[in-house]
């Protein structure tokens, strides 16, 4: 089947499905507002959307391989509980036909951070209290648990919690090789990030810059390996991209699309306040460099509301135009999942992954335009 | 333009402007001349990433951005816009026009009647189309490998050839050669100078040599119409050999149609790997041709054979044909040497049964599906034209009578408005057959009376082939049906289709595996079941005779049952459509079947109702008396059913069905319960009166003596033969009634048999 990745209108927020070319699915973040679970509500129902391009298992289930939740906050969690079915696999039932998470790829690190600063929302403390139930599962169960009990763990803990989860521990700098216990040979995903602090000054720091779970998947298209580099960092602000930049060389970050961080914010790429200092906040040159590394024709793409000129932060304008800078070097795109293919009526953004690479998946006028005041309708053809 | 049609524009170029891949919408640009509108329109074409930098598909050269002509004509919104593509945009793809507009491209975007189209999904769906082309166009994905390879666009042309495209198929070989075939033509002149040819290519091939090659070429005008020529001429089929690999030389190039001359015609045979054929071809002509003295100008056909990759579209052929037609003159053969017209020409296929088959959404049987009509009356006609029409028409007609004029009222044929009519006054099979090769597909017609045929093996194994798929009994004939039921000899299971009830009800009964149930058992069993709905034994057994003698001469009338076309129609259509899935699927494989189809009260629609029938069990003759007994299983498990409730008494009942006088069988279908004041012991059942003659009364008034009382049954506790007092009571029985009674006896080892007739005999069966 095609690689793709799929990115939902859901305004400033993350939710993005990456189905590889060997048929894994993994959904990175949700942000399923109540407005989108309402039906005479215009917010595009993501759910449904998301529904549609998952398949059922053998127990009728709608499933997931896998799921990450890149960092904690509300607009990358919301609608867990709701939609999801978390706890053991024997309590997931028919009439609530909740969607099914094969394995979860959790990071404590970036949990903990998060929660040293702010109270961490319902639906967080319930993915947090499922991956610890997983955990549980794992060690009660002697190291072998099936699909629903699944989970990765994604950065090495500083205080020893994750010592003796060898198995399922990925230590950022790392490649996942398998998905929901199976090897995928049209995946790689490198685990750049979080990485460990310095010191506690650097350990504030990481927490105060929305330390996120970021990833560097290489898919297949065609047949043919690497063919699409997309980097994903949730919410990780300007002091996250200058670390990972002294860190990594830069084929490490390369990538061929890229979601950006924090919804097309300013404070990703520089540490001025754009409402504050406006043209005056300079652009920090580590985390440029950090998410320059675009290859030719690369798409980048902000998950957030429609982009103005304003001060508004996220989505900045500011932001956009050094993203539009950067995609220009590489004859590339810069491209807005809040005003795909209109702003009035926000849909799938889709890339598909064929073997010439990436390209974004062209949209029609909806059926919806077609009956509106330009269009004279369809009606079906006769015989005769 | 008017103010209507300006405000039906303005909302479509917003449309167009709204469209996700479009960046930009030109200013309108209004043609004088003729009222069009034109609007240049820019799309965005989302070209993968590693194309981005070089601007365009490395595959088509289609462009990020690409730049079309939308052109709206005066008659807006009646007449859909067309569109052009940039003048330097790639010609050599699939899905595009043959013509070019002001020297730019063309799309095909839609395989049918663009104004449908635009009716069908508006402009969105217009926009849509093309952006999809657009796509498909920079992806090199415009021809599909699982669809398969489309042909160059063809449709359009004004000349054409039919041709059998199966049979030219066959021709080509691995190795490199041509053919020469007959080739049929008419050439219309149009009054503006230009001309038409409208060919054949017969399914004949020619060994061409010097002394006949001349004969080819003959043409006349038509009979007070000089615009019009009848002519024949020749047909050349050119198909490419192989590499000197050995592998068969493919051309995987999609080229537009472009030949104008003999020189564009040798280029392309180049492209298609068939150039030294062609020449050889043309060489042996012009040899053949020399010496002969002046004539033409002929047309002459010209299919050059392009190998292709994969199957073409609808076809497992992987040949694509590519016919042109141009002017010869003996014996120079091309006029003007390279620069020669050559037009390129439509290909139509033969009617064939290939080509109705798939017109009609079926896969055709590699051989005629061999099958026997009897009646070739209204029903039957329109059942043999209908799967005809699918590819397997009868390939026997047997019907005794002649077409008489008030047959047209609703017959499938047609009569010629010539001969003053005598023509259709023909035998109705011998009409058909011919209507039948008319569509290609060959029949036998069969003229005899049914009874003198089955008396004759020779006639009777022509008119019913050993391998026949069924013999399909039309003719609503109670002799018809007696006589195929009463023919051993006949293997093919019958299927018989009749009206009642002035078109109001129709059934369909189709024989069991080894003919059991035949006919005649399916014929009371339909009596059977119509006599359990009330509504429909009101339709079948109303004693209003719904067949009437009607009046068609002065003096002369027939036996008809009067309805409309339409009415008739309704059933035959339904019925060929059964018939035609059987033929696919096969008939059922363990069962009869009797289809009861009712005209819906409003007349515009029907229901059917299928019912399986199993087999009867059939009662032999011990004493080789000729009368049989076919207990049908609804019957034979009643009976069982009764034997088994009294297990230490004799116990029985009175037996209903019908009698074939002719055939000597009887048709046991049904049992009535016994009387209560019926008496049973372990010694004799006697029969009870109470109740009996007023059931047997209402029984034989409401199903009009279809089915009635045939005798009575009983068991036997022990194995044994007719008792003393079962003989007695035959004879006694025998006296009282007109025609033959049944007696049953079933005991442990199964059914007995008696029948009483007149003479007083009483013959035992088992």
């Amino acid at each position: 089947m095609t690689a793709t990745l799929s990115f939902f209108p859901v305004g400033n927020g993350d939710m993005t499905l990456v189905e590889t070319e060997a048929g894994h699915k993994i959904l990175i973040d949700i942000n399923i507002r109540a407005a989108a679970d309402n039906p005479d509500d215009d917010t595009p129902d993501v759910a449904t959307m998301l529904r549609h391009k998952l398949s059922r298992d053998a127990g009728r289930r709608l499933y997931v391989d896998a799921m990450l939740i890149s960092h904690p906050d509300e607009d990358h969690c919301r609608g867990l509980r709701k939609h999801f079915h978390l706890g053991p696999p024997g309590d997931w039932a028919a009439r609530s036909d909740r969607i099914f998470i094969r394995e979860i790829w959790s990071s404590p690190m970036v949990f903990r951070r998060a929660a040293r600063n702010r109270a961490l929302c319902d639906d967080a403390k319930a993915f947090n209290a499922e991956a610890r139930r997983r955990v549980q599962e794992y060690r009660a169960s002697l190291f072998r648990v099936g699909d629903g009990n699944r989970i990765l763990i994604l950065g090495e803990d500083e205080d020893g919690k994750t010592d003796d989860l060898r198995s399922i521990l990925i230590h950022t700098g790392n490649n996942l090789l398998r998905i929901n216990g199976q090897p995928d040979s049209s995946m790689t995903a490198y685990l750049l990030a979080p990485l460990q602090a310095d010191d506690e000054d650097d350990e504030e720091l990481l927490s105060k810059n929305n330390s996120s779970t970021v990833l560097r998947f290489s898919l297949s298209g065609g047949g043919v390996a690497d063919k699409c580099r997309f980097l994903t960092g949730g919410d990780a602000e300007v002091a996250v991209w200058e670390k990972l930049s002294r860190r990594y060389m830069p084929r490490l970050l390369s990538y061929d699309v890229l979601l950006t961080p924090h919804h097309c914010s300013w404070h990703s790429l520089s540490h001025g306040s754009w409402s504050e200092r406006g043209e005056d906040a300079k652009v920090s040159y580590g985390a440029r460099r950090a998410l320059s590394q675009a290859r030719d024709g690369a798409t980048i793409i902000a998950s957030s509301n429609p982009i103005r000129d304003d001060d508004n932060d996220p989505p900045c304008i500011r932001a956009k135009r050094e993203y539009v800078d950067i995609a220009n070097e590489v004859v590339g795109t810069f491209k807005c999942v809040g005003e795909h293919p209109s702003e009035t009526s926000p849909d799938v953004m889709v890339i598909e992954v064929g073997g010439d690479g990436p390209r974004l998946k062209p949209v029609h006028l909806a059926p919806a335009a077609v009956i509106g005041p330009g269009g004279v309708g369809r009606q079906p053809l006769a015989h005769g | 333009m008017g103010a209507k049609s300006g405000e039906v524009l303005t909302r479509a170029l917003t449309l167009i402007s709204n469209h996700p891949l479009v960046s930009d919408v030109g200013a309108p640009v209004l043609c004088h001349a003729n009222g069009t509108t034109i609007v240049d329109v820019s799309f965005d074409i989302n070209l993968p990433n590693e194309w981005r930098r070089r601007g365009e598909s490395p595959h088509t050269g289609v462009r990020l951005q690409e730049v079309a002509r939308i052109f709206f004509p005066a008659e807006f919104p009646f007449y859909p816009p067309t569109l052009s593509l940039r003048a330097d945009f790639n010609r050599n793809l699939p899905h595009m026009q043959p013509w070019l507009i002001d020297g730019c491209p063309v799309p095909c975007i839609y395989d049918g009647d663009p104004a449908e189209l635009f009716l069908k999904e508006g402009m969105a769906g217009f926009l849509n189309r093309f952006a999809t082309w657009l796509d498909r166009a920079a992806m090199g994905k415009l021809i599909d490998p699982e669809q398969g390879w489309e042909p160059v666009r063809r449709d359009s042309l004004n000349d054409s050839i039919v041709a059998d495209a199966q049979f030219l198929d066959g021709l080509v070989k691995r190795n490199g050669g041509y053919r020469f075939l007959i080739f049929n033509y008419v050439r219309i002149r149009n009054s503006d100078g230009t001309e038409q040819i409208h060919g054949h290519v017969l399914e004949e091939v020619i060994k061409l040599n010097p002394k006949v090659a001349a004969s080819f070429f003959v043409e006349k005008a038509t009979n007070g119409n000089d615009q019009l020529s009848w002519g024949k001429a020749l047909a050349m089929i050119v198909w490419p050999g192989k590499h000197p690999s050995g592998q068969p030389i493919i051309c995987d190039t999609y080229l537009p149609e472009t030949v104008y001359n003999v020189n564009c015609l040798m280029k392309r045979s180049k492209i298609y790997g068939c150039a030294n054929e062609l020449k050889t071809g043309i060489n042996r002509l012009n040899t053949c041709l020399s010496g002969y003295n002046n004539a033409g100008p002929f047309a002459m056909a010209v299919i050059l054979v392009a190998r292709r990759p994969y199957h073409l579209i609808g076809n497992n052929s992987t040949v694509e044909l590519c016919p042109y037609v141009m002017n010869v003159i003996v014996p120079q053969l091309l006029p003007d040497g390279g620069t020669t017209v050559v037009r390129p020409a439509a290909h139509h296929h033969t009617m064939s049964r290939t080509h109705f088959a798939q017109i009609s959404g079926r896969t055709a049987t590699t051989s005629p599906l061999q099958w026997t009509l009897i009646g070739a009356g209204s029903l039957g006609s329109k059942i043999a034209l209908h799967l005809a029409r699918t590819g397997s028409g009868p390939t026997v007609v047997v019907d005794k009578s002649v077409m008489s004029p008030h047959n047209a009222a609703r017959h499938a044929l047609v009569p010629t408005p010539d001969h003053l009519q005598i023509s259709w006054t023909r035998p109705k099979a011998q009409l058909l057959s011919e209507a039948l090769r008319g569509l290609n597909q060959d029949s036998t017609s069969i003229t005899y009376d049914m009874i003198d045929m089955l008396a004759s093996q020779d006639t009777a194994q022509g008119a019913f082939p050993k391998q026949s798929w069924a013999i399909v009994n039309t003719t609503a004939s109670l002799v018809v049906r007696e006589a195929l039921t009463g023919c051993e000899r006949m293997r093919s299971r019958v299927v018989e289709a009749s009206l009642f009830s002035g078109g109001r009800v129709g059934v369909l009964t189709v024989e069991g595996p080894v003919r059991n149930p035949n006919s005649a058992d399916l014929a009371a069993e339909f009596y059977a079941l119509a006599g359990e709905d009330p509504e429909l034994t009101a339709m079948v057994f109303a004693n209003d005779d719904s067949l009437e003698r009607r009046t068609i001469g002065q003096g002369c009338g027939s036996m008809t049952m009067p309805m409309s076309d339409g009415r008739l129609s309704l059933f035959a259509a339904g019925m060929s459509e059964y018939l035609y899935a059987k033929q696919r699927d096969g008939l059922p494989n363990d069962t009869g079947e009797i289809l009861i189809g009712r005209l819906s009260e409003d007349g515009l629609g029907m229901k059917w109702r299928h019912c399986r029938i199993g087999p009867t069990t059939v009662v032999n003759t011990i004493n080789g008396e000729p009368w049989s007994i076919r207990i049908h299983k609804r019957a034979a498990d009643k009976m069982n059913q009764d034997a088994a409730r009294w297990t230490d008494v004799e116990t029985g009942g009175v037996l209903i069905g019908r009698l074939s006088q002719t055939a000597r069988v009887a048709h046991v279908v049904d049992v009535l319960e016994s009387p209560e004041d019926s008496f049973r012991s372990s010694e004799e059942f006697i029969l009870g009166t109470k109740g009996l003659k007023p059931q047997l009364e209402r029984f034989t008034e409401h199903q009009d003596c279809s089915l009635y009382c045939l005798g009575t049954w009983h068991t036997h506790l022990y194995q044994s033969g007719p008792s003393a007092v079962d003989q007695a009571m035959a004879c006694a029985v025998s006296v009282a009634r007109m025609i033959p009674s049944i007696f049953l006896i079933l005991d442990p080892s199964g059914f007995h048999g008696f029948v009483a007739s007149m003479d007083g005999g009483v013959e035992e069966q088992n």
